[in-house]
This record gives structure tokens, sequence and C-alpha cells, in this order.
């Protein structure tokens, strides 16, 4: 442990191999837009960084509502990808990602495809503009019919695709596990093998909600992602599970709603953590998370908020 | 237009400053059970009293755990800007509005507003029908009474539908600013028998068309006024997740495709709306 920090700065800096971020506090891609949609609220330059929305090669206009629904604790989204596509994202939400990134934001890409090529085509567009931190393949998402989680849940395809993307970037890629497996560790060994920097976990849980009265599910999809609160423990455990898998840094998610949350995730092992489901209850949480988590090393005298990971004390 | 000054008189403490632009924290003033399960709410918020436009929603955080996790939204009912409050009206229908029930004057209330879109009535529109269902009546309530205080001369015809007499409610205020109020109850227990698209040809004579309303009644005055040569402008409802645009959860489905009810709307041209979607 480092020297005591009382009345001193803590250094919030974090360095997850190749990813230097200003602080470990990010947004969760999908429930942060672009970053614009926020803007109103605070301004995201102080974020250490921002996932984006998913992209895709083509648009896709994404499912049928109704899309989400409140569950305990927690909520079902079946968005379907919607997104502008990658031309669009370049004419239309290019310049504010230029702009946070100019501000020391990182800008990270999610990715979603069906195919491996497709993954590939992605990351040659984006390598065209340099607003953009790191690429994080989305191998997780429960919505799509084809080519959402068959990547996140099939080790196979997994290495394959982790290995085919690899060669096409020397910016940080991180893979987002899906929660649906037997082994998470393992899925996270697979991509650390075939060249993954860091690893992102969790993305939703499939799950579902049906009205009684009309015997009828709620969503259009039938299925959905759970996230929020709800998910919580079940994302630090399985955190704390790839943190003795790997040893590549960790961007640890699922149901943040204050510091304490984050804390606990990087004591589990995370280096830095995403909020998602919060920013619809409160948009501000990323700003207090931030906060919360200086005053946090300040009471406990760390000095680097780094210190944080992993540091928990096994019985 | 008129202040409250006596019934919103615990408003007029200093306001807590606010979050942001969209992000407020405003107090309880007022709250009534007008009718059973239907209550007004006064909230100090003077920015939003002074922004908020008819059509326009705040999104409510209920409680600061986790249950109910998301906030609601609720179309404002109207403004006092002098007062520096806003109101809505909501029906007890679940947890969330079981727990905005209990909430008493000098409660504090977290609230993003003003959002989405408004009505907008083109300057030529002489006559006015406005017919709200249910609840549904809460932004046209306030479009009546903007328009009356910012259109002299206007006229407004107003369509209260519900399912009895005990559903009708606020009658009072909406014959000051409209020539016609009309109630129709399912029950025949207020005004006229039946559901409000059964009358939809009385609204033949009107320049424009605005409506609110459960998604059936909706899909049964698009059919009915398809080929009507005026503008049919609806507010809408759905699940919301942010309220602002970045979940994506909200969409209708359009003639453009998915369009967001919490940014594009809530307030569409009913026209352009394909509402397939199970009520
Ligand atoms: C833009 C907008 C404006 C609104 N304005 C008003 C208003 O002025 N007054 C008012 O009383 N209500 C209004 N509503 C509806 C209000 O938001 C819901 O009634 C409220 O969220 C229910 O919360 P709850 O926790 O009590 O119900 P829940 O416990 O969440 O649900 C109770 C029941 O209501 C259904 N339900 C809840 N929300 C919706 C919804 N959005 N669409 C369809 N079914 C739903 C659920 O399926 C369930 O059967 C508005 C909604 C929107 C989107
Ligand atoms: C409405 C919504 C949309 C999402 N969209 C995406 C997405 O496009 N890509 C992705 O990798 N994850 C997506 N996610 C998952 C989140 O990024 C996050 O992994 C998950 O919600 C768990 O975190 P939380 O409980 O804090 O929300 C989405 C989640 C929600 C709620
Ligand atoms: S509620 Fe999130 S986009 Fe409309």
């Amino acid at each position: 442990m480092s020297a005591p920090a009382t009345g001193t700065n803590v250094d919030m800096q974090v360095t997850l191999g190749p990813l230097k971020l200003k602080n470990p506090v990010m947004t969760a891609s999908g429930t942060f837009g672009y970053g614009t949609e926020y803007r109103e609220l605070y301004d995201p330059a102080i974020l250490g960084g921002v996932f984006l929305k998913a992209l895709t090669m083509a648009p896709r206009p994404g499912n049928k509502p109704w899309r989400i629904y409140e569950t305990p604790s927690g909520m079902l989204n079946s968005i379907g990808l919607q997104n502008v596509g990658i031309e669009e994202f370049f004419e239309k939400k290019e310049p504010f990602c230029r702009e946070l990134a100019g501000k020391g934001t990182a800008m990270c890409a999610n990715l979603a495809a069906q195919t491996v090529e497709e993954f590939q085509q992605l990351v040659e567009r984006l390598e065209t503009t340099d607003c953009i931190a790191a690429y994080e393949l989305n191998v997780s998402c429960p919505n799509v019919k084809k080519g959402g989680c068959q990547f996140g849940t099939d080790p196979t395809l997994l290495r394959e695709l982790v290995a085919a993307v690899r060669p096409g970037t020397k910016r940080p890629l991180i893979v987002k596990l899906a929660p649906q497996v037997t082994d998470v560790a393992e899925m996270a060994r697979i991509s650390v093998d075939a060249g993954a920097d860091i690893i992102s976990l969790i993305n939703t849980f499939p799950a579902m909600a049906i009205d009684a009265e009309k015997r009828r599910p709620i969503l259009a999809t039938v299925t959905g992602g759970l996230s929020g609160p709800a998910i919580k423990p079940i994302a630090l455990r399985m955190v704390y599970a790839v943190r003795q898998a790997v040893d590549v840094p960790i961007i640890g998610m699922g149901g943040i709603m204050n510091w304490k949350d984050a804390a606990e995730f990087l004591l589990a092992g995370a280096s830095a953590v995403a909020v998602g489901t919060a920013n619809f209850v409160h948009p501000t949480t990323p700003v207090e998370v931030l906060e919360g988590l200086q005053d946090y090393c300040r009471r406990h005298r760390y000095a680097r908020v780094s210190d944080l990971t992993g540091a928990l004390e096994l019985p | 237009m008129t202040d409250r000054a006596t019934t919103h008189a615990i408003g007029m403490e200093a306001a807590t400053p606010p979050l942001s632009n969209r992000h407020f924290r405003g107090q309880v003033v007022e709250a009534e059970e007008i009718a059973p399960r239907i209550w007004v709410h006064g909230y100090r918020l003077p920015e939003v009293a002074r922004r908020a436009q008819p059509g326009q929603f705040v999104h409510l955080r209920l409680n600061d755990g986790t249950a109910p996790l998301l906030r609601r939204p609720f179309s404002v009912l109207d403004v006092y800007p002098g007062d520096g409050v806003a109101r809505i009206l909501f029906k007890v229908v679940g947890t969330g509005t079981q727990i905005l029930a209990g909430k008493r004057p000098g409660d504090d209330i977290d609230v993003l507003a003003p959002l989405g879109s408004a009505f907008q009535v083109p300057e030529n529109v002489r006559r006015l029908t406005l017919a709200g269902g249910g609840i549904g009546m809460v932004p046209l309530y306030f479009l009546a009474k903007e328009l009356t205080a910012a259109r002299p001369g206007i006229e407004l015809d107003y369509w209260f539908g519900a399912r009895s007499a005990e559903e009708v409610y606020l009658l009072e205020d909406l014959r000051q600013w409209c020539k016609r109020v009309e109630a129709v109850t399912e029950d025949g227990s207020a005004g006229r028998k039946g559901r409000l698209p059964d009358y939809a040809q009385e609204w033949r004579g009107a320049d424009m068309i605005a409506t609110c309303g459960p998604i059936p009644m909706l899909r049964a005055i698009q059919a009915t006024t398809a080929d009507w040569p005026v503008p049919v402008h609806a507010a809408l409802e759905s699940f919301m997740g942010c309220g602002l645009g970045a979940c994506l959860g909200c969409v209708l489905d359009t003639v453009d495709g998915f369009e967001r009810v919490c940014t594009e709307g809530p307030v569409f041209d009913l026209r352009r709306l394909n509402l397939e979607v199970p009520a």
C-alpha cells in the first residue's frame, strides 16, 4: 500500500495496459448515447472515458416497442442495437467525440457485428479517425437474433474473432464478456490469449417479464437484457473470478449506482468502472462516483485510486 | 396568468439552486386528491414554470432507493411563473404513483424537466378541438389554458372521455376557457354515453385536433380522421428510461422509422404513427 494521503490530492489516473484514463469513471455503452445527450446536465469531459452506443456498419432500426420495462431493482431492455451506422457516425457524432477526446476523455467505440469480417471493417473504418481511444468488442448483446452473444458464448468463435480483429489495430482492444456462460473466467482467458488488452464485464443478462393478466410477454422481442442493481452481486463475483484468471486490466460494470458500488468493483479487481442504468435514474451519478471515490481514497489513505484495484482483504 | 399566492405560500421560500439546466430539486407546495386516486401536485420549480410548454413532461425520481428504480414521466398540467410553480395531475396505478401520492407539501422532489416536444398550433387555427381520454386530459388542459391567454378569439371545444362520472374532473376550469365542453363516459354516468372516438364526426368543423389518451383511442381517432384536411396532433406515452434521448427505450414506430417519445415526442403528428403496439 502507498503512503498516507490525508489532506493531499488523490491521484485519480489509472493505466489499463495501453489505455490511460484521467480517472476510473466511465459510462457504459448504450446508456449514454454519444455523450451529447447529457451535455445539458454536466460536462462529460470530467469522465475518464465514455463507451459509445454500439456501432454497426449499416444503420440498424432496432427492435419494435415495447423495448424497456422495470423489474425489481432493475430493468429489462431490448433496444436491438439501434444505431445510426458507421457513416452517419462520422457525419454527425464524430465532432463531439473529437471535442471530448481533446479534453482527455477516452472515447471508446463499442462494436457490434454479425460476422468476423464486419467487426474487421468497423475497426478499419474507425482507424481513420484519431478521436477513438479503444475498441470494445460487444460479443454479448442478448437482444439481436444473429451475431449478438453467439461470439461471447462460444469459446471457438470468440478466439477466432479476437485473433482476427487484433492485427487490424494497435489501439487497445477490449472484449466485453457475456455473463450467460458457465465459466466467465475461461472466456476471459481465451480473449486474452487471442490478443485482448482489457476485459470489460458484464453486459446484461438475458431475462424476461410477463403480463399475467394479458398472458403476454411485455417486451416485443419476448426476452431482453437485465441491468441495474439487481445484477450487481453477480457482476462483482464475475469481476472477481476474471481477476483470478487473467493478468490484463478489467473494466467492471453492472448495477453501479454510487461511489460505494464503484469502490466494491475496484476492490474485486477492476481498474476502472462504467456506470450504466444509473445514468437513467440519477444522471449525475458518474460525477458523484468520481467525487465519492476521491473521498474514499482520502479516508482510507490511498494516495492513488489505482491502489484500490484488487485490494480486497480475504478472510 | 393568475398566481396562487395563498395556495403556494410555502413555495415562496428561496428555491433550491438548480442542479443544471434540466435537473432540479423542487419542493411540493400543493398535494390534493381531486377525485378518487387522482392527484394534483404543485412543485416549486421556477425554471420549469417559466419554460414548460403544453405537451412537455417532467421526469420524477420517486425515492432514493432502487425500488422503484426508474423515474416516472408526467405531463405538465399547468404553470404559475409568478409563483415559480409547475403542476402535474396523476392517477395512482402502481408502485411509483402510490409513492408519489404519499408526498406532502414541504417534501423535496427530484425533477428532470422540461422534456420533450410541445403542441404547435399554427397561427391560422381559429377553431381547435381538444380530445382527451382519461389521464390524457392533462396536456390538453395546459394547452387550453395557454391558448386562452395567448390567442384571444380562438375557439376551443373540449371533449373529455372517461369510464364514469367519478373520473371526470376539472370541468369548471375547462368551461372558463372553452366554448364547448363535452364529457363522454362509457357507462353514461356523466355527459354522453360511449367512447370519445364515437363522437369524432362532431369535430368535423375544427381547423385542428389535439388529442391524448390510450393507444386504442388514438388508433380509432387516427382511422376516423385519416382524410380530414386538418392537422391532428397527439401526445403519446411509452415506457421510459432516461427521458433524455440516450437509451432509445421509449420509441414508437413512425413513417420515418422509430422515434423517441421523450425527444421527438411526446407530441406527434398522429398520421405519422404506426400504432400497432400492444396497448
Ligand atoms: C410522456 C408521458 C406523460 C405522462 N403523463 C401522465 C400524466 O399526466 N398523468 C398520469 O397519471 N400519468 C401520466 N403518464 C403515465 C405515467 O408515467 C405512468 O402511469 C406511471 O409511470 C406509472 O408508474 P407506477 O410505478 O405507478 O406504475 P407501474 O407499477 O410501473 O405500472 C402499473 C401499471 O401501469 C402500466 N404502465 C406503467 N407505465 C406505463 C406506460 N408508460 N405506458 C403503458 N403502461 C404503463 C404497467 O404496465 C402496469 O400495468 C405519462 C407517461 C408518459 C410517457
Ligand atoms: C438501454 C441499454 C442499452 C444498452 N446498449 C448496449 C450496447 O449498445 N452495447 C453494449 O455493449 N452494452 C449495452 N448495454 C449494456 C450496458 O453497457 C451494461 O453492460 C449493462 O447495462 C450493465 O450495467 P448497468 O447495470 O450499470 O446498466 C445496454 C444497457 C442498457 C440498459
Ligand atoms: S427514455 Fe431514453 S431515449 Fe427516451
